[in-house]
């Protein structure tokens, strides 16, 4: 049962009504019952942020750390114990601003785990400053005549960087949420999944749309379905938000190469 | 503390002092159950800048692991030279590498090898370490030829019997000029 | 039955780490300590175990933290511009109360320094390294033979106090090479963490009241929550001030309330010592050279040399301070620790440095120096 993986003492959680938070939870807790993984098993690592929060509402093992390491002490976890099911939940600013470095590295390697970046486009629990994904021209509490600089598209960093399964959705469309995140806990590897919600709270409110429906209208409007994204210019792209899978691939993950290491030293010694 | 001789290898970086110091500890530590210690100085170039090593064997603990006192001192480059000469109590020997060190006059007991034309006389001018290692002890009783050359055996072992073969020899191309020098 | 080896310091801490049976090593290379790494990327395999070169110090730390959680017991090696990287989640080590042990082989600085230098200026940053009150474990080898012999205990204490263990070791040692014992697993004793017992449903993995509480492994049966931020007994977010309060006081108090067992000291001729070189790590060993020759000419000199920096071996020092005419602590920093001692001299006798941070080591004739200065 879902609710058996949710800290319901915990509840209501302290997440903005509007936030997006809840439903991206729903969606990984949802995948880890479809599979009736333990809680014994499964560990959710969580960074800094509102998004950081989630491992209070859980009750699989979690682990708290710091902001933008998540990834850097999940991939101890996975390491030292390939058998557990490794979930490493980051905000936009653990996962590609503070935490970058950990986070194309960790694609890199291939650590078989999930991590879930919900990208709300700036920083939330601080109180609304720009991060690495806040676009250009927006305004936030430390852009306050509009964002000068270029944000990430953080699905292509992380596929340059050699993820093997890498994906975006929205909380809008919740039945792509679902699928995304149920294929990449399928997948062997590195899995990354970006999902684009919203912060009416503070992202809103700095950019005119100071309500949950406003923004959610805001994000459907510029969402584009990636084989529609594949015909478009890159002109044409700015500012949209394209879903859908940019990479599946078969790699051979990390723990599997280094026990191959292990077990052919056993071999020179026998 | 009669027991007790201080070495050091000085060259520039690359030269092999440290695998010269360490073998020599190595034989007295493992092969003559002795006490040593090698210490060394290097710069963050891996190549080319000043560079020593400091060997020091007795039958006691030892603590201070750098040469205060050195027994005898081997320059295998200007540089090393430069730092040594002239600074050595009268009866402590200084040999220098000739075809590295250009000496000058400042008394004290400077001895002159061509320790790079040897090793490259012996097929391999990478013997050089090896044949200062010998040098050292044939100048000074601080290991014995059977230790140093099983310390080469060891430590060449992976390389085949040709490269062990060649090293021995070296050694006791050294050990023989070192003996002479003693004298 | 032990082997003798000749070896490098840095070589005898990867064999004492795999000795006390660490299995995981997550780090950065970084010079003097880069041949920690080297031979710990040879050996952890051998032993079924992992090592894996991060993207930097602060990932490395992690991932130590991370395996610990998972029931490995995990080390790095670095230096000072390291420790500082790693600063920030030793904090989440100290916090979250999980073991590992973080090998710190100094060298000259602040900043970049003079990489391949000695130094030991890194004894304040291994105490206050992380931001917060807390204690903390710091242990200090001398030999070569104690690379080996102490890294056991640093893992043993790891493990008994679930804190991270600081391994202060130097250039000078870390690179010097000598003869060493690589122990017998029957000649060393290998202390592991204490793991629940309890019903699952009733652990506790921060509870207080018995001391020290168990950790459980991710994987097991027990479910937890590890927490770096304020946590409740059960790892949950926990902001109330009585909380607070009880954590900080057991984070500090777990390490000094057990300051006299994990206090570790070595006496040298000081039965009748009048004067006493009070030393640590490489330095400690130009000051036993200081003794040996200062007792050859008649002169009651002895050593108490520091094993354990942190927490401060109280008693030990005491008991030097309340009997000695006068002591001399030399450092290879412009003194860090000489404080220490300067705070706990109640008689208030001649209290002298002999420092030095040109990156030479501290030669046994200027100790000598100071203490014939002291002596007058």
């Amino acid at each position: 049962m879902l609710q058996d993986y949710l800290l319901t003492e915990k509840l209501p959680h302290f997440w903005c009504s509007g936030c997006g938070n809840g439903i991206v939870l729903q969606a990984i807790l949802r995948s880890i019952d479809k599979r009736h993984w333990t809680r014994q098993e499964t560990v959710i690592a969580t960074g800094i942020g509102c998004w950081g929060k989630a491992d209070d509402y859980v009750t699989t093992n979690s682990f708290h750390g710091t902001h933008g390491r998540a990834l850097a002490f999940s991939t101890g976890i996975k390491l030292a114990n390939p058998s557990l099911k490794v979930f490493t939940l980051m905000g936009d600013g653990d996962g590609i601003t503070i935490g970058g470095n950990h986070l194309i590295h960790a694609a890199r390697r291939n650590v078989d785990l999930v991590a879930v970046m919900v990208n709300n486009l700036n920083y939330g629990m601080t109180g609304g400053q720009y991060s690495g994904t806040t676009p250009k021209h927006a305004f936030t509490k430390t852009s306050p005549y509009g964002h000068v600089e270029q944000n990430f598209d953080v699905c292509q960093v992380v596929k340059a960087a050699g993820g093997t399964f890498v994906a975006r959705a929205t909380v809008y469309d919740v039945v792509q949420l679902n699928q995304l995140i149920d294929k990449a806990v399928d997948h062997k590897g590195f899995s990354f999944v970006e999902v684009i919600s919203p912060c009416p709270t503070h992202f809103g409110r700095s950019n005119k749309m100071p309500s949950a429906p406003a923004m959610m209208r805001w994000i459907k409007e510029n969402t584009i379905p990636k084989a529609k994204a594949d015909q478009m210019t890159r002109e044409e792209l700015r500012g949209k938000f394209v879903t859908g899978i940019f990479e599946d691939t078969e790699q051979e993950d990390y723990s599997t190469a280094y026990q191959r290491v292990i077990d052919s030293l056993k071999e020179e010694k026998a | 503390m009669s027991t007790e001789k201080q070495i050091i290898i000085s060259g520039v970086g690359g030269q092999g002092m440290i695998l010269c110091g360490t073998l020599i500890a190595q034989a007295a530590v493992l092969h003559d159950g002795r006490r040593a210690t090698l210490s060394s100085e290097y710069g963050v170039e891996t190549r080319g800048t000043f560079a020593k090593s400091d060997v020091i064997i007795s039958d006691e603990e030892i603590y201070f692991p750098d040469a205060t006192e050195p027994d005898l001192v081997l320059c295998l480059a200007q540089p090393a030279y430069e730092r040594y000469a002239g600074t050595l109590p009268p009866d402590v020997p200084l040999v220098y590498n000739t075809d590295e060190v250009t000496p000058r006059e400042t008394g004290g007991r400077q001895l002159g090898v061509a320790i790079d034309h040897l090793a490259r006389q012996l097929g391999n001018p990478a013997t050089a370490n090896i044949i200062t290692m010998g040098i050292a002890a044939g100048l000074l009783d601080a290991v014995t030829p059977e230790g140093a050359k099983a310390a080469i055996a060891g430590f060449f072992s992976k390389k085949g019997e040709k490269v062990i073969a060649l090293n021995q020899k070296a050694f006791e191309e050294g050990l023989k000029i070192g003996r002479e020098l003693k004298k | 039955m032990g082997e003798l080896r000749f070896m490098q310091g840095n070589e005898a801490m990867t064999e004492g780490a795999i000795a006390a049976g660490a299995r995981f090593y997550a780090g950065y290379p970084i010079t003097p300590s880069s041949e920690v790494a080297e031979t710990s990327a040879i050996r952890l395999p051998q032993v079924g175990g992992l090592y894996v070169q991060m993207e930097d110090e602060i990932g490395s730390i992690a991932a130590l933290i991370g395996a610990s959680c998972a029931g490995k017991k995990a080390y790095s090696a670095t230096s000072g511009p390291g420790i500082s990287l790693m600063a920030e989640n030793l904090g989440v080590a100290v916090m979250g109360e999980i073991p590992i042990v973080l090998i710190d082989v100094q060298r000259s600085g602040p900043s970049t320094g003079l990489a391949t230098k000695p130094a030991q200026g890194d004894v304040m940053q291994a105490r206050w390294g992380t931001h917060g009150d807390h204690g903390i474990i710091t242990l200090t080898p001398s030999t070569v033979q104690e690379c080996f012999d102490l890294m056991v205990t640093a893992f043993n204490y790891a493990e008994r106090y679930r804190t991270p263990v600081i391994f202060l070791a130097d250039e000078i040692i870390g690179h010097l090479k000598e003869q060493v014992i690589l122990r017998s697993p029957e000649e060393i004793t290998v202390e592991n963490r204490k793991t629940p017992t309890c019903d699952p449903k009733d652990y506790r993995p921060y509870a207080y009241d018995g001391g020290i509480a168990p950790l459980a492994a991710y994987g097991s049966e027990y479910v937890f929550k590890v927490n770096g931020s304020m946590h409740d007994e059960m790892g949950r977010p926990c902001s109330k001030a009585d909380n607070a309060d009880r954590v900080i006081r057991h984070l500090t108090d777990k390490i000094e309330a057990h300051r006299d067992e994990i206090a570790l000291v070595k006496e040298y001729e000081m039965e009748d010592a009048e004067y006493v070189i009070i030393a640590y790590g490489g330095v400690a060993r130009s000051a036993l050279s200081a003794m040996k020759k200062a007792r050859s000419q008649g002169k009651k000199v002895g050593v108490l040399r520091l094993i354990t920096l942190w927490p401060v071996p109280e008693r030990q020092i005491a008991a030097v301070m309340a009997k000695a005419k006068a002591v001399v602590v030399p450092e290879m920093n412009l003194g860090q620790y000489i404080g220490e001692i300067k705070m706990r001299n109640p008689r208030g006798i001649p209290v002298a440095g002999v420092n030095r941070v040109d990156s030479y080591p501290i030669q046994p004739a200027e100790i000598l120096a100071k203490l014939e200065e002291v002596a007058d």
